[in-house]
């Protein structure tokens, strides 16, 4: 039983170590990302504005210039502050963490920007279910939501 | 399609799976000509990397030829016969735009995964496991290739399959290796491994101008090839102590720069191999470091030390004494290859970079888990196993 052990035991690790990283985080903090753009198109850029505007119910957005000449920083702070704790933990399995659908439509609209698409990965080949399967298809279902952002 | 899919630890199986199909406008569909085993897979397969689904499809490393192309690709047409850098990068965000293709921010659609483990996500990979993108492997009679235009180089005419194919990722993976490993004229550079990776590592510090080369290895038959056509000076580590042949060939000093292209199932003659192996069993570390800490240890002081090898978590008792105390530089990371594979397919075609002898083994893809068997048991003086899926 290699396999199930060594998922859970990096599934652990990881979860451990964001654990531990978010203990002094702001529950409510800003997330963002930087697209390798500068301000002004950004700014003016039609698809920013529609994204913006779909995030508008959710979240209070901003952008601004990122610091070098490095592009621009689009961040966005849910308006609904996320759970802590365990029900918070089970409010993120379940796709429900307020933070999850911001992270996403970060993501896609620095894609977007930057590349003139999202990725979509390929369709599954999945065959038998196995417990590590499982625990697998949990975590790429919250992956678009989920890490450091 | 027919396709070789990990089905579970240690269990591999040809079968059909759904055809690939053009999901983003920067795609091409492939009709894959070649394709290799690598010893990266063995760390899937294995189950050391945890992130695998039954029923994926293996494979990193290929050529093939474009039989259909996305509304947005500009650079290549239905008929071209091209080698795929093994990473997927967008060629437009932060990283890309710096040659440095295996951090792309766009292609892993599974951020959360590796942002969990690492810190921050890395860039996708063709069939290495769903924190890599979850993308399907190239073991498998046609593969979907994303931003195609970045990722997918034309091979010259004249240059092979068999030899183009490790434009794909053994090629760049091992001179990047010596290249940000800063190699230089009159350096004197060591290489742990003698595997492709190994060696191509080995052949570009020597084209890099280093005047002394050594790999090192347990295999006689792979460092017999590496000292025929690499042209090194070959180390067995199981009839040898590393660190004093390297102090006592290179004057006292050690290597200028150490270049480590084992990865987490390293294996090494002495005790701590055995610590290692019960620590990773019992997964009170994840990877099993040996290479890199002899590297550590044998190199000079104010050297530097390159981590090629995949390591996917934490490993123990890493010298971290030794590289503050001898000022070194640890740098790693996987291949930025979309920055070296046009001037290595213009090298392979001049005969400076020699990749022939790297496929000792040619079958076809209904014979995968033969040649997996091969490759990983090091039987049959295998040192590269080829799938044709074309037959």
């Amino acid at each position: 039983m290699k396999w199930p052990i060594g998922a859970l035991a990096v599934a652990g690790l990881a979860a451990g170590t964001v654990a531990a990283r978010r203990k002094s985080a702001e529950p409510d903090r800003w997330l963002g990302v930087t697209v390798n753009l500068p301000p002004d198109e950004v700014e003016n850029d039609p698809r920013l504005r529609e994204a913006f505007a779909t995030l508008a119910e959710d979240a209070e957005t901003r952008l601004r210039p990122a610091p070098g000449g490095r592009g621009t920083e689009l961040a966005a702070k849910p308006l609904q502050p996320p759970a802590s704790g365990l029900g918070g933990a089970a409010r993120r399995l379940a796709g429900r963490d307020p933070r999850q659908p911001v992270r996403s439509a970060l993501r896609d609209i620095k894609s977007v920007l930057e590349t003139g698409e999202v990725l979509r990965t390929d369709a599954p080949t999945t065959g038998k279910p196995t417990p590590g399967g499982m625990l697998v298809r949990l975590a790429t279902r919250r992956a678009g939501g989920e890490g450091r952002l | 399609m027919k396709a070789l899919c990990w089905e579970g630890v240690n269990e591999l199986s040809v079968r059909q799976v759904p055809d690939p199909e053009i999901r983003n406008e920067q795609d091409v569909l492939l009709k894959v000509t070649a394709t290799t085993t690598c010893g990266s897979d063995l760390h899937l397969i294995g189950g050391y990397i945890p992130a695998m689904q039954a029923g994926d499809v293996l494979g990193h490393e290929f050529v093939g030829e474009v039989v259909e192309v996305g509304s947005q690709v500009r650079k290549h047409r239905v008929g071209d016969r091209v080698v795929v850098c093994s990473f997927i990068g967008c060629g437009r965000c932060w990283y890309c735009a710096h040659d440095l293709w295996s951090l792309c921010d766009n292609s892993n659609t599974n951020p959360g995964i590796g942002s969990a483990l690492f810190g921050y996500e890395t860039g996708a990979v063709f069939g290495y496991s769903h924190a890599m993108g979850g993308f399907r492997g190239s073991h498998a009679e046609y593969v979907r290739v994303p931003f195609a235009d970045y990722g997918a180089f034309p091979v010259p005419e004249g240059l092979d399959d068999d030899s183009a194919l490790f434009a794909s990722d053994s090629a760049p993976t091992g001179w990047m290796g010596a290249d940000l490993g800063g190699v230089r004229p009159g350096d004197v550079v060591a290489v742990w491994g003698c595997g492709a990776v190994g060696q191509m590592a080995a052949k570009a510090a020597m084209l890099l101008g280093a005047e002394r080369v050594f790999s090192i290895d347990r295999y006689p038959y792979r460092l017999r090839l590496t000292e025929q056509h690499i042209g090194s000076e070959p180390i067995d580590y199981s009839s040898t102590d590393v660190g004093a042949e390297l102090r006592e060939r290179t004057g006292g000093r050690g290597p200028d720069v150490c270049i480590e292209a084992v990865g987490m199932e390293a294996h090494s003659a002495g005790a701590h191999h055995a610590y290692d192996q019960v620590k990773q069993q019992l997964r009170l570390e994840t990877d099993r470091p040996d290479a890199v800490r002899e590297a550590i240890y044998a190199c000079r002081k104010g050297g530097t030390v390159f981590v090629l090898g995949v390591f996917a978590g934490v490993v123990d008792k890493f010298p971290l004494g030794a590289v503050i105390n001898k000022g070194l530089t640890v740098r790693g990371a996987q291949q930025h290859g979309q920055r070296y594979v046009p001037m290595l397919l213009d090298r392979m075609s001049r005969g400076e970079l020699p990749v022939a002898h790297l496929a000792t083994h040619r079958m076809p893809l209904e014979e995968g888990q033969r040649a997996y068997d091969l490759f990983k048991h090091k039987k049959d003086g295998c040192l590269r196993a080829v799938l044709h899926p074309g037959g």
